[in-house]
């Protein structure tokens, strides 16, 4: 006998996409670097919160979602560890993170 | 050698070419060895006076040898260019035949004695007069430079040949007449002289160019020079040829043809300007700015003699041109040589009379006298009707060589007489020289005799003319009288005026350079009075060899008249004789009694001339206002073509040079527009559309990291939408 | 539709929103916390408790503290920070909603191949039994690779974030 889920699949994958998209709305409108990493984070739980819905709803042996999820999260905390360590030492150079005013790159 | 000196006969005209060669170039050669360019005037003279001196002896052998080959002519040529026909002398028109070497004949032979006895005689006389002249070496080599081209000329075997020599002949004539160019009369003395003989000397080419396209060539053996007997070309054509002045065989062809007429009267026209025959006799007087031994060895024995060698040479052809015709009148070449002979004795012996420089007299009396040579020669040939075709001819050469003398020897008397007034020339100042300068008075005499006709020198020359004259035209003959006339008056008066009564010149000159026994004249030194003692000696015994009745003369130069019956043995003709002689002792007595013997004063001077007399006067003193009408129309003349000539070349031809250069600066102008907006243009706009769309394109890297995150997720959107669109609807597996 | 489910929905949604929209740097990071647990309670109720204690463990632990700590080393004199233009905000709150749209039908469109779950193991000792054996048994490699990432990383955050000597 199957048991019921809590949800539709649809459900959970509709979270994942308005986690998704409010990540993608935070790391265009935040001015803080920080904040910047703050909503890449968000974008890269809401991709995790997918790989889970699915190794639950569609894979035959409802478990491979979930090791690939575990990888995600360790390539998170590398990602935010290094990426902070960046901010950090750009805050020591310039004394602030508004990406705004960090247009060396421009033309 | 000896035997046959006319194969010698080139080094005649080659040894004084040689000196001139020394002379100009020793200077330089001496400059290089010890520093100083200047000649020595010993080695001039002796250089110049040795070439001229050997030359002399060879001519004396030449005329020694010839005379006792009794009329044959010796030809050395090298044919030098030969076109079309078969190499035949002077073989078919259509052909060209053009050779070089010298050819030696009687007539020839005499002009040879006669140049360089007078070149001799007037190079020794120069070492005395022209002494201490800055430039006397450069006199030499003029000197020997004009002998050289004289002598060429006569020796010349082909009218080319002659024209080459006479072009010489003039330009060292310039030289000469503009020796002393610190004189501004002297430098446009010498250019007129070149200018008027250069216009009858075009008339020379022309002429010469004529006779080359009509028969093919200008050599003389063929043309002028063939068988005494039938006019045919002699068997050989080198060495010794039975041969005399006769008609060839093309000529013949071309007898009474006016194309020969045409070439006869321009060949004359070069007699014209070189022997100051009217209307080109206006040079003449002018030259005698040159000094004095110039006049004497150029403008009266030699230079001016030429034209009536040539006359001679071409003697065949004046003889059988036809007649011409032109303003109603018909004429034969020779009756117009005679007639323009005829002319200008008169009208010259007619402008001596008034003239007060001594050495003017003497050149229109040269004048007048080379119209006598042309009467002589005008007055013969086959068609004259006379009976003696050669007589003419003959009389000619016969004064021509007697004139030489006399007037060669009153010119050098005249220098003479200068150098002993100090170098005054005007006659009214001298005066009393019969006892002061004896020697001079004795030669001076004897030529004034011979020129008048009355002593043997010229009176058997002037009297051979007169008979041709007598027996061609009885105008012309009257005329010759005339001016015999007028030819003894004329040198009376300058005579009494030079010699006779008291000397009165020297009052303004102060102390001289000659620095002797005070300011009178006295006799020159030997240098210049031994030459003319010669020269009086010659003037005398050369008339010898035409006493009339035996003419020797005759024989020796001989014109051949084919198809004219021997003349009969030549008598003396009484009448002639008789008054030619008898107006020279009329005129040489009147010259005499009009002037007073005591103070050299014209006796029938009137008180109140009247105007017919102030007008003979004039035209007299005046020379014709020949000069004057030349300069008014003539000169006027050219010197307004010239300017138009100038006025074109500046503007028109010089106007279209600046305009060409003016079109091209603006071509280039306009070029220089379309390179820099259009060439360039393209190129800057290239450059400027880069840069637009570079600077346009950049901006999308403003640096804003936000932006690009907005753009990947823009790509992300169009990602999704194309993977999905066609995955939607699909079965699942 | 559980209420458990409703309710960790709310939760996770709304301080996601939150998140995104404080001018408060801090409060982001604390928000971004609540979101995380969220999270971790939404991957209990799809049997994925190993997953769960993961993300609270190393995200809201760990991850969550480190951005405090970047946050305070960058403490500038203002916490808040200033917004953008409103143009701008628009702008990509535009793209968001379309991404949103994007995938809103993308997942109705398509039908899913749901595979039942026939026996929810996520409360016994075969769940971890499984899970390792995948972890451990399949996905070997990529955890060792995992493993000398974070190694690396940890090695750069040092490095980088190292202070300047003279």
């Amino acid at each position: 006998m199957t048991t019921t889920p809590p949800a539709t699949l649809e459900a959970f994958l509709l979270i994942g996409a308005m986690l998704f998209c409010l990540g993608i709305y935070g790391a265009l409108t935040r001015r803080n670097a920080v904040a910047i990493l703050i909503s890449i984070e968000l974008m890269l739980n809401a991709a995790n919160l997918n790989l889970v819905a699915f190794a639950r709803f569609v894979d035959h042996s409802h478990i491979s979602g979930q090791p690939f999820a575990i990888f995600v999260i360790t390539v998170a905390a590398a990602e935010a560890a290094v990426g902070l360590a960046i901010v950090l030492c750009v805050y020591r150079n310039i004394r602030h993170i508004n990406v705004d005013q960090i247009n060396l790159l421009k033309w | 050698m000896m035997s046959d000196p006319a194969q010698l006969a080139y080094l005649i005209p080659l040894l004084p070419l040689l000196a001139f060669v020394f002379l100009v170039l020793a200077g330089s050669v001496k400059q290089w060895v010890t520093g100083d360019i200047r000649l020595s005037d010993h080695l001039a003279h002796r250089v110049s006076i040795g070439a001229i001196f050997i030359s002399w002896l060879l001519a004396i052998a030449i005329l020694v040898d010839i005379v006792g080959r009794h009329g044959q002519t010796y030809i050395h040529s090298y044919p030098w260019l030969q076109l079309g026909a078969s190499g035949a002398l002077g073989s078919s028109a259509g052909g060209l035949q053009i050779s070089f070497g010298w050819m030696v004949d009687p007539l020839t032979a005499l002009m040879l004695i006669v140049v360089t006895t007078v070149t001799l005689m007037v190079q020794i006389f120069s070492t005395g007069y022209m002494a201490g002249d800055v430039r006397y070496p450069r006199f030499f080599a003029y000197l020997s430079l004009f002998g050289a081209a004289m002598l060429a000329l006569v020796l010349a075997n082909s009218l080319l040949e002659l024209f080459i020599a006479w072009e010489l002949v003039g330009l060292t004539s310039y030289l000469l007449i503009g020796f002393w160019f610190e004189k501004p009369t002297a430098k446009r003395a010498a250019m007129k002289a070149f200018l008027v003989t250069r216009i009858g000397d075009v008339g020379l080419f022309f002429g010469m160019a004529y006779l080359l396209s009509l028969t093919g060539t200008t050599d003389f053996v063929g043309l002028v020079i063939g068988n005494p007997e039938t006019g045919a070309l002699p068997f050989r054509s080198q060495g010794w040829l039975e041969a005399g002045i006769v008609a060839g065989p093309q000529i013949m062809a071309l007898k009474g043809t006016v194309g020969l007429g045409l070439v006869a009267l321009l060949i004359f026209a070069g007699s014209v300007g070189k022997s100051a025959q009217f209307p080109l006799h206006v040079w003449l007087p002018d030259a005698m700015e040159g000094p004095t031994p110039v006049s004497a060895l150029i403008h009266a024995a030699t230079m001016v003699a030429a034209g009536v060698y040539l006359v001679a040479r071409m003697y065949p052809i004046f003889d059988l041109g036809g007649p011409l015709t032109a303003l109603g009148a018909t004429f034969r070449p020779l009756g117009l040589v005679g007639l323009t002979g005829a002319i200008t004795a008169v009208m010259a012996a007619y402008f001596a009379f008034t003239q007060f420089d001594i050495k003017r007299v003497l050149a229109y009396s040269t004048i007048s006298q080379l119209g006598y040579m042309m009467i002589g020669l005008g007055c013969g040939g086959v068609y004259a009707g006379v009976h003696d075709p050669s007589l003419g001819f003959t009389s000619g050469m016969f004064h021509l060589m007697t004139h030489a003398f006399f007037k060669g020897l009153l010119f050098l008397g005249s220098g003479a007489i200068i150098y002993a007034c100090h170098h005054e020339q005007d006659m009214r100042r001298m005066g009393g020289l019969w006892k002061l300068t004896p020697i001079t008075f004795w030669c001076y005499l004897t030529a004034t005799l011979a020129l008048a006709g009355l002593i043997p020198g010229g009176l058997f020359s002037k009297d051979s003319i007169l008979e041709a004259a007598f027996g061609y035209n009885k105008l012309i003959f009257a005329a010759g009288v005339l001016g015999a006339f007028m030819t003894a008056g004329y040198m009376a008066r300058q005579l009494v005026m030079v010699f006779a009564g008291e000397y009165s010149g020297g009052h303004e000159h102060g102390e001289h350079e000659h620095g002797d026994d005070g300011h009178l004249p006295h006799d020159p030194p030997l240098t210049m009075t031994v030459p003319l003692i010669i020269l009086a000696v010659l003037a005398v015994v050369s008339g010898f060899v035409g006493i009339p009745g035996s003419m020797k003369i005759a024989g020796f130069l001989k014109y051949h008249a084919l198809s004219h019956p021997e003349p009969a043995e030549h008598a003396m003709n009484w009448t002639v004789t008789s008054l030619g002689y008898g107006a020279a002792l009329l005129g040489m007595a009147t010259g005499l009694g009009s002037y007073s013997l005591q103070t050299r004063a014209f006796a029938f001077q009137t008180a109140r001339p009247t105007a017919l007399d102030w007008f003979l006067y004039q035209l007299s003193y005046q020379k014709g206002w020949f000069d004057e009408i030349y300069r008014a129309t003539l000169v006027r003349g050219l010197f307004l073509v010239s300017d138009a000539a100038a006025w074109m070349d500046r503007w028109i031809v010089d106007g279209i040079v600046n305009g060409l250069g003016w079109l091209t600066r603006q071509l280039a102008f306009l070029s220089a527009l379309v390179d820099r907006f259009i060439v360039d243009g393209l190129v800057n706009l290239v450059a400027v559309v880069s840069r637009g769309l570079g600077k346009g394109f950049r901006t999308v890297q403003s640096g804003q990291v936000q932006t690009y995150l907005l753009v990947a997720t823009l790509g992300a959107i169009l990602l999704i939408w194309a993977v999905a669109a066609g995955q939607i609807g699909a079965p699942t597996p | 539709m559980s209420a458990a489910f409703v309710i960790l929905l709310l939760i996770t949604v709304g301080a996601a929103v939150f998140v995104v929209t404080t001018k408060n740097i801090v409060h982001a990071a604390v928000f971004l916390g609540f979101t995380l647990l969220g999270l971790a309670g939404l991957y209990l109720l799809l049997g994925a408790p190993f997953v769960a204690f993961a993300q609270v463990m190393v995200y809201v632990g760990a991850v969550t503290v480190l951005i405090l700590f970047a946050v305070m080393l960058t403490a500038q004199r203002l916490m808040r920070e200033p917004r953008y233009g409103s143009q701008w905000r628009v702008a990509a709150g535009l793209a968001a909603a379309v991404v949103f749209g994007c995938m809103f039908w993308v997942i109705n469109a398509t039908s899913w191949p749901i595979s039942p779950l026939k026996q929810d193991l996520s409360n016994s000792s075969e769940y971890l039994t499984q899970f390792t054996s995948g972890l451990l048994g399949s996905y070997l490699l990529p955890f060792e690779v995992a493993s000398l990432l974070l190694l690396v990383a940890l090695v750069g955050a040092v490095v980088l974030a190292k202070e300047e000597r003279e």
